[in-house]
């Protein structure tokens, strides 16, 4: 009987155990590119579905320079994402960016600043996937 | 007996097939999408899970206030010398034995950690990274900061660049464990517990007679403090978050006296083509204030240190 419980958390719990990780992800494909500045933030990674979004809020310093990411696994398609003061001005958008993943930016005053991603919608799909979506800034030493 | 073994070996039918669905669905939307499913991404096959609760869970996973390395950054960028003195010892690793006290003073050894990388203390560094290792698996998350993981370390502590990322990596790990293993409220006890820390070695400096940059630094952190407690007000039911949120929202208060003016944003573009991000906003405390942060952020230190 105790054979059947484990396998059956197995069943249950392993697919959905297995997805939730979006470590390799960050760690190959994401911490990478942030090459030559410094990691300032914990850890922002998770898998999201098509026509999800998102938004987090960071403090960034007067006088530094930053690198801003936001990577998401191909799967999703393109993912748009913005950056707009705390009054939501938009600052910026990888709409027509040649970078769709970076955005390179001084701060003369310290302030906050809000990144929005939105997943696209994939509703032709017969089978729906989830991706790993990192955001993930670093400042100039 | 026979059929106890058919429905037993039927259940591993299934285990073996749903995780082959899993790694399967990976190879063809490989030539889908030429984008590998093994390495971040899978098919969603529990919509009712996944969406459960989506909302919350996104708003505990995507948060953000600087990482102790900056502050500890514009410490050494405004000219300051290391102080081995502010720093809590690593001795008193073996006295925190609860949960709670041992998230929040892995925060505080990752923040001393930081400001010894920065100002390039190899020894104190090492010492520092193993007391955060003793925590980190005393939390069960040993594996953010494995027997590898330290060895490279080790091998690479005379490299500031590669130490220095390093321990980014393993304040990193230690989160992404603790997040992805659905634990968001001790990383949230970690992550207060390192701005304690950072708040607490900007104040002593900022309490300097003439010193303005990282009073400056002390007032902006009005930011972080607000996002802080908002963020912790997201696990109301956690009783150990609750009594770092009440120490947090006492300093709050007096962080009400830090005068912020609201300004307009301005952007502009420079000749290389990089952004430029102004804003008329502005931050200013009294030198009173200040005292009365540096004294509060003294108090609740001590109450998880010693």
């Amino acid at each position: 009987m105790k054979a059947y419980k484990i396998l059956l958390f197995l069943l249950v719990f392993i697919p959905s155990f297995a997805s939730a990780q979006c470590k390799p992800f960050t760690k190959n494909k994401v911490l990478p590119k942030l090459n030559g500045y410094v990691q300032n933030d914990s850890y922002n990674s998770a898998q999201m579905a098509p026509g999800e979004d998102a938004e987090l809020m960071v403090t960034f310093f007067g006088g530094r320079d930053y690198r801003l990411l936001v990577v998401a696994h191909p799967i999703l398609g393109d993912v748009e994402f913005t950056v707009s003061d705390i009054n939501g001005k938009q600052i910026y958008t990888n709409k027509d960016a040649q970078d769709k993943e970076a955005f390179e930016f001084k701060m003369k005053n310290t302030q906050q600043l809000v990144i929005k991603i939105k997943v696209p919608e994939q509703k032709d799909a017969v089978v729906q996937h989830i991706g790993c979506i990192s955001i993930v800034s670093g400042f100039k030493q | 007996m026979i059929k106890k073994y058919l429905s037993l070996t039927a259940i591993v039918s299934v285990c073996i097939g749903s995780l082959a669905l899993v790694a399967c669905g990976g190879s063809e939307n490989k030539a889908e999408n030429k984008a590998p499913l093994e390495s971040g991404a899978s098919e969603l096959t529990n919509k009712d899970e996944f969406f459960k609760d989506r909302e919350q869970a996104l708003k505990q996973i995507f948060f953000s206030i600087p990482a102790p390395i900056e502050m500890a950054d514009m410490i050494k960028d405004a000219g300051f010398n290391f102080d081995k003195s502010m720093l809590n010892s690593v001795d008193k690793v073996a006295k925190y034995v609860d949960e709670e006290n041992r998230a929040i003073n892995l925060g505080i050894y990752a923040a001393d950690l930081s400001y010894s990388t920065v100002f390039e203390q190899k020894q104190e560094s090492v010492n520092y990274l193993a007391a955060s290792k003793t925590l980190a698996s005393a939390l069960g998350i040993e594996a953010a900061m494995d027997e590898k993981f330290m060895e490279r370390v080790q091998k690479n502590q005379n490299n500031k660049d590669s130490l220095l990322s390093y321990v980014t990596l393993s304040y990193q790990n230690v989160n992404a464990y603790l997040k992805e293993g659905k634990r968001t409220d001790v990383s949230a006890l970690i992550v207060s517990g390192a701005w304690i820390e950072t708040l607490y070695l900007s104040t002593q400096y900022a309490g300097k007679k003439g010193e303005k940059a990282m009073k400056q630094r002390v007032a902006e952190q009005t930011y972080s403090l607000d996002q802080l407690v908002s963020y912790l007000n997201l696990f109301a039911t956690s009783d150990r978050v609750n009594h770092m949120k009440e120490d947090l929202t006492r300093l709050q208060a007096i962080y009400k006296d830090v005068i912020v003016v609201k300004g307009e944003t301005s952007v502009e573009k420079d000749n290389s083509g990089v952004t430029s991000i102004g804003s008329t906003e502005t931050v200013t405390m009294s030198d009173a204030t200040l005292a009365k942060i540096a004294a509060e952020t003294v108090v609740i230190r001590n109450k998880y240190i010693q």
